[in-house]
Formats: structure tokens, sequence, C-alpha cells
């Protein structure tokens, strides 16, 4: 790919992330009844640089698609047309197709997106365009100005005007003097602070003519904030009249947001242009992991090299040689061990980065079927790798989009079980250790057990005479080919999804589970690794090998009792806390088990409610380790997820627990 | 019947073999190589290249080659690795003829038999190889 190409990929990535943000201030906007025209400039002006873009490298389609968007958003500022939430949808719907672009751009140097998908989302803007005509005010509401100061406003500020007028914002004149060398600074403290969630209309000359130090302006402003905090951003010699009443005036509320305590609640749209020219350089993420793995492979080295001096030493010349040779050999591995946690660091990215994505998937969804659904989002800030990110997008989407179709009633099914007509789906995130906790929950009808039991059966995946426990009968939605929705759709219906869905996740090291109530909605668990480059685990001795136990599932490290073990069904159990969890004898597991094999140690396990206990002769150590995946023949190989550095002579095994509590849980485990 | 290509003939204790030379990809002596976590029949251990692992083959069940010191080479495969003892040598197609009789070196993995000079060389089938998967059965204990 060209490095041109390369560079306006980047630039439109970036004017479509700051697409979205700027939508989303714009609903905060909206719903706190603020001003809007500044966010809707900036917007205004990104899909104007998108469609200069797209024109110069010959996307044609991609600009002729930013104009349409850029139309509506000149109307908006213009005031020919009101800003809503049915806009905010739409800009974020947009924030998808750009995505297509790019998504087509990147893989065959051409715009092409499907007609459909531009199709439909023109009709939508059409009918926006149509259905949410502007009650145009005339003139003679303006009847608070004179007319000859109306005659000095151009047809933008008439428009903002009106616009302010028909929001219920107070406007004022605030007639302010500055001496000549700093009238520049004082007019920007005054816009600065007034911009903040009102707008300067327009700014006249004012009435005194100037003097031979000073300048006057008249500004004509519309503002929520009181008088009093409006002087405070003039000088005390200025002039504030009101000369519209809108609604009470309020202070600006600073409090608790997400983007942290003491933010304002409402912060003007961060700018749009692609920051040029800063101290910093962009590295695409596979430059990363090379260095990583040269990390890695210096490890290695300095392993082997420890190795050879280990056995090596004496107190002559020479052994006081190797000692210092051992010690400078300790330095690097904790200069490798700080430049291998700095690069993970650089890798890590805050969730909130693919909501974007999220929420247009989940807004098209709900718009194709008709329902209303409020999609909210917690925890955006928290960090995970970007690598891990990317590769959550299709998963959470997928949920998110059976959250719409399956979970949130229709509006008139909602409405007979006594729930608000708009359904609810929320998306939280939390970090706890090493693991990042991702859950999803609906107010809908939630899952019943047995239709899905039901269901499993006639397909021949559950046994007919056998009980099953809620979670094993949930799980059945994980196997490949289950699907309870009779009719087939773009949406849903095929099957195809839910065990994409776990699998997708067990790629990442992750897991999901789901809680559910009919009637009340359901909960979609997911829990993941911080990162799938570095991760903290138990080393366990396995034979002539090391395995890597990622410590995110380890709750407790017991002494091996034999006592405690007990067959049911020919299943092994170990009694632990006075329960019997089901167990796994590692070394037999793995066949390494021989006459010399002795358990000596008991690893609990937990897998969200369940606990189990792995069988082990010996654990040597917890480290945070860099990982490496198998790929190729390796990643054939059952039970393994990965490998890590362990010893000059031993590398360690990653075991892959997902995949062995779910082998274990699909081994005709009693009930 | 697919006309014959260059191959990369290699030794392994008295035997030879040969792999067609547009899947070797490098070769290397330099290796650390790695016991494996648990017992496959087809890969015997894991080898790691400039911080990329590799399966290295199990030559007794893909070659029926039974040798037990340690081998000096490793063929680099696609993702997975071949150990040997040495690359003997490159040979073009002309110098190589079919046999039709492959009975003796009879295995899954064998593409062909051909004879160059006089010794009779078994060609791998390295599709088949990379086809194969590890057989690894989950016995809950």
């Amino acid at each position: 790919m060209g490095e041109n190409l390369d560079t306006l990929l980047s630039e439109l990535t970036e004017l479509n992330e700051n697409i979205y943000n700027s939508a989303k201030q714009l609903k905060t906007a909206i719903e706190a009844g603020n001003n809007t025209v500044h966010i809707t400039g900036e917007l205004f002006r990104a899909f104007h640089t998108i469609k200069g873009l797209g024109g110069m490298s010959g996307f044609g389609t991609l600009a002729k698609f930013s104009h349409s968007v850029e139309n509506l958003l000149d109307r908006i500022r213009k005031a020919e047309h009101p800003c809503t939430m049915e806009t905010v949808n739409l800009l974020i719907l947009s924030t998808e197709i750009i995505d297509i672009f790019i998504d087509s751009i990147r893989a065959i140097g051409t715009d092409a997106v499907e007609n459909t998908v531009l199709d439909s989302f023109h009709r939508q803007l059409s009918r926006e365009l149509e259905t949410a005509a502007q009650t145009r005010i005339d003139t003679a509401e303006l009847d608070f100005l004179s007319p000859q100061l109306i005659r000095q406003l151009n047809e933008m500020e008439l428009a903002r005007l009106k616009e302010n007028v028909r929001t219920r914002q107070n406007v004022y004149f605030l007639d302010v003097s500055f001496p000549f060398e700093s009238f520049d600074t004082g007019l920007r403290k005054i816009q600065d602070g007034i911009n903040r969630d009102g707008e300067i209309i327009a700014t006249l000359p004012g009435e005194d003519t100037a003097t031979e130090t000073h300048i006057t302006f008249k500004l004509l402003l519309a503002s929520p904030m009181s008088p009093e905090e409006i002087r405070a951003l003039a000088p005390r010699t200025a002039v504030l009249t009101r000369i519209h009443e809108g609604r009470p005036e309020k202070s600006i509320v600073t409090g608790a947001t997400e983007e942290g305590p003491g933010q304002p609640a409402t912060l003007p749209a961060a700018p749009l242009t692609p920051a040029t020219g800063g101290r910093t350089v962009k590295v695409e993420l596979k430059e990363l992991d090379l260095l990583l793995q040269d990390m890695e492979e210096m490890a290695l080295v300095k392993n082997r090299i420890a190795a050879i001096l280990d056995p090596l030493g004496g107190s002559d010349k020479i052994g006081h040689t190797i000692q210092q040779a051992k010690f400078q050999m300790e330095m690097l591995d904790r200069r490798i061990a700080s430049f291998q946690k700095r690069i993970i660091h650089y890798r890590m990215v805050p969730l909130a980065s693919i909501f974007r994505r999220l929420e247009s998937a989940t807004i098209r969804t709900a718009g194709q079927l008709g329902k209303k659904v409020k999609l909210s989002f917690d925890g955006g800030n928290t960090r995970v790798d970007k690598q891990i990110t990317d590769m959550l997008v299709e998963p959470l989407i997928h949920l998110l989009r059976n959250a719409a179709d399956h979970g949130i009633e229709t509006q008139k099914a909602r409405k007979q079980a006594g729930k608000p007509e708009t359904g609810s789906i929320k998306l939280s995130a939390y970090q706890q250790g090493s693991s990042v906790f991702i859950e999803i929950y609906d107010d809908g009808q939630g899952i019943n057990p047995h239709t899905i039991l039901e269901k499993a059966r006639a397909l021949g995946m559950a046994e007919e005479k056998q009980d099953y426990s809620d979670n094993e009968i949930f799980d059945f939605i994980f196997r490949p080919g289950f699907s309870t929705s009779e009719n087939v759709s773009d949406i849903s219906g095929r099957g195809v999804g839910m065990d994409v869905v776990k699998t997708e996740l067990s790629k990442l090291g992750g897991t999901i589970r789901i809680r559910t109530r009919v009637g009340e909605g359901t909960h979609f668990y997911i829990q993941i690794p911080v990162t799938q480059a570095i991760l903290p685990v138990f080393f366990i001795r396995s034979g002539e090998t090391v395995l890597g136990l990622p410590s995110l599932f380890v709750e407790a490290i017991h002494p091996y009792e034999a006592a405690r073990c007990t067959y049911v069904r020919e299943c092994l159990y170990y009694r632990l806390n006075g329960e019997a969890s089901r167990a796994i004898h590692l070394p037999r597991l793995l066949k390494v088990d021989d006459l010399d094999t002795e358990i000596g140690i008991v690893v609990q396990i937990r897998h969200f409610d369940r606990v189990f206990a792995f069988l082990v002769e010996d654990v040597i150590e917890e480290k945070e380790v860099t990982i490496t995946p198998l790929t190729g023949k390796l990643s054939q190989l059952p039970l393994f997820s990965a490998i890590c550095n362990f010893s000059a002579n031993s590398v360690g095994y990653i075991l892959d627990v997902p995949e062995l509590i779910s082998l274990l849980r699909g081994s005709h485990e009693p009930a | 019947m697919n006309p014959l290509e260059p191959i990369l003939l290699v030794k392994s204790g008295q035997s030879l073999f040969g792999i067609e030379l547009r899947y070797v990809r490098e070769i290397v002596s330099d290796f650390p190589i790695f016991p494996l976590p648990a017992k496959f029949r087809n890969i015997s251990h894991l080898t790691i290249l400039r911080g990329t692992p590799y399966a290295v083959l199990d030559n007794e069940y893909y070659l029926r080659i039974e040798h037990k010191n340690r081998e000096r080479l490793i063929l680099l495969i696609g993702q997975m690795a071949i150990s040997a003892d040495e690359a003997v040598r490159t040979i073009s197609p002309e110098q190589l003829s079919r046999q039709e009789n492959k009975t003796e070196h009879a295995t899954s993995f064998i593409r062909e038999v051909v004879q160059f000079r006089n010794r009779i060389i078994p060609i791998l089938d390295i599709q088949a190889i990379l086809n194969d998967r590890p057989d690894f059965e989950f016995i809950p204990t």
C-alpha cells in the first residue's frame, strides 16, 4: 500500500473517531438543552474535510456520501433544521459507513460500498430532512431588536439568533471596551467562556466610536449562564443587557462524568483537525509486536548465556569475573522486563475506542426491527490491548444485536408487560487484576431454559432423558448450529453466531457466561485478559515440561491429600472446602503420567461460579511472562494457547483453561 | 500426472528423502529444541527461531525413520520444521525418474518415489503433512 494511501486512511480513521466523539457530545448537549452550534460546526468541518480528501484522492462515492451529511449539518448550522436525537443517530450510522469505506479502500483500493447500505442511509437522511422541516421564525418574532440592528446581521447570524430564540436561550448584548494592544486576548477570554455552552452570535462595532487608546464592541450572545457569570468574563466597565428572556439561566455545573471528576458537564467539541506536527509518531501494532519478539529472542539468548555461566564460579580472578558477568546478566534481565512492560503499555487503548462501532451497529439493528432501544456504555476508560479490542468488536456487536433482536421486546409487548416502551441495553467494563470484565445486560424478555433445552433436544444436541442444570442448558446456545429463531434474517436465525462469539473470545483467552430471568432480561458476563502479550502465570511442573496456568483462574493452592479424591460415575472429584469439585489429574490428561509421577499440589481454579481442582506434581513459581501465541501446526495442539520463556532448556506451555473446562463440561459430566 | 519438481535431498541417519524445493523456506543449523507438554504421535518437539515457535515433525511417524541422535539441521517448511542431519544437494527434475512401485516407502505422507542415480528417494507429501492434525484424545480423568 502506498504511503499516501496509508496517510489518507489514517486521517479518515482519526476524523471518523472525532465525528463519533462529537456525536456523543451532541447527544449530551441535546439532552441537557445546551447550545449545539459549536459541535455541529466541528462536525460540518469534519465531513467537509472528508469530502475534500475523498475528492482529491479519486474516491468520488466517499466524497458524495460526505457531502450529503455535510448538507444536513449545514442546514442545522443555519438553523434551517433542528438538531435532534435522530441527527445524532444518523451521525453515528454515518461513522459505520465511513468505516466500510475505509475497509474497502484498505482492502481493494476503491471506495466500493454496497448500494443497499448507502441507499438505506440516504432514505433515512431524506426522511429526516422531510419530516423535521423547520418551522421558520419570522423576523417579526425578533421584535426585541431594532430593525436597524437586524439589518446589520448577515444571514447566518440571523439564523443563529432565531435558533437560540426557538430553543429558549437568554439573549444579551455585551458592550465591551478594550485597549488596542490587548483587545484580542480580552475578546478570546469572553469567547472561550461563552462558547462553553452558548455562543456569540455576532460581534458588532460598539456604539461609542474608538478612542485613541480603546476599541469598543457590541457582542450579541446567547447563553444559559447567569448575568454574573457572563460579567465575570468581561472587563469591569462592560455593560450587559438582556434583550430576550429564555429559560431561567443556570450555573455551569461541574461534576463527575466519565471523563473524570471536576470536568465541565458539557465541553466544547474536541478539535477535529487531525493533529499534525506534534511530538508524536504513529507506529503500527505489528512493529510493536516485532519489538516484543526481538526482546523475547534476547531473553532466550540471555537464558542460554545464564545457563552456561551457572555452573561456573570459583574464588580466583576468573571466578570473580564470572560473578560480575552473572550480576550484569541480572541487570540485563531487569532491563528486558522493563522494556517489555513499556511496550505492553503502548499497546493499551481505552475500550471506548470501539464503542462507536458497537453503537452504530446496535442503532441500525434496532432501526431495522422498529424497536426503541437506549444503549448506554460505562467504563470506556478501561484500557485493553489494542489487538484484543480490535478482536472484541465482532463478538460484542453480535451480542448487542442479539440483545436488540431477541432480548428487547416489541413496543407493544413491553407495554403489555408494564415496561417502558424503550428497551435498555447497557455495556459496562471494568478491570480486576489482569482481567477485564465486560457485562452486557438488557431489560428484555430473558431466555427460557425450557425452550433452549427443547430446541437442543430437537437438534440432537441434548440427550432426551438426561437432566441438565441451567448452566449446562445455556451452554447449548454456544454450540455450532444452535438457534431458536424460526425465521432466518440478516440479523439472526441462521444458527451461526453465538458459537463464533465463544470461539473468538476463547482465542483471546476469554470466557463468557449467561445469567437470565424470564421477563426481566439477560446478562452476559465476559472475562478477557488485559493483554495477550503479557500474562501472570503459575508455573507448574509436568513430567519433563513446564506448564503455565494463567493466574486469573487460580483461586488457591493446597497440598494434595489423596483421601479427598473420590470418583462419581468414572469422574474424578476432589473435596475442597467441604464440597466435591470436579478434578483433573493433569499428568494423566496429558499422558505424561508414569510411575515417577507423584501428585503434590492441588490448584483451585475458579471459572465464573464453578470451582475445579487441578491435580499437579509441583507449583514452581508465579511470574509475569511475555507470551507468544501458537500458530501454524502448533495452533492445532489442543489445550494450549501460547508459550513463554521459562529457562534456557525449557519453555512454558500456557494452558487454555476455558477450553479445558469446556471439554470437561462436555464430557458427560453428571448434572 | 504432475511433472516432477526440483527437490532438496535430505539425509537423516542412514535414510535419504526428498522435499520439493518450493516448500523449503530456510535451513537452520543452530536451533534450540524443547520437549512438548503432552505426547503427540506426529510432533516430536518445539523449536523457537527468531521468537517464533515451530512444531518439529516426528520423523518416525512421517518417514518411518528411527534416529536416536539429535539432528543437526532444521528445515523450515511453512509454519513447521523438519529435522535432519544433512541437506545433501538440490536435484533438478531431469535427473529424477519416477518409480511406479512405492510400496516399500508406503505411508500416506510420501507423495511419490523417484530414482536418482542408483538411489530410491521418497518425496514427502508436504500438503498431506500440513493437513495432518495432531491426534490428542481428550480423556477426562
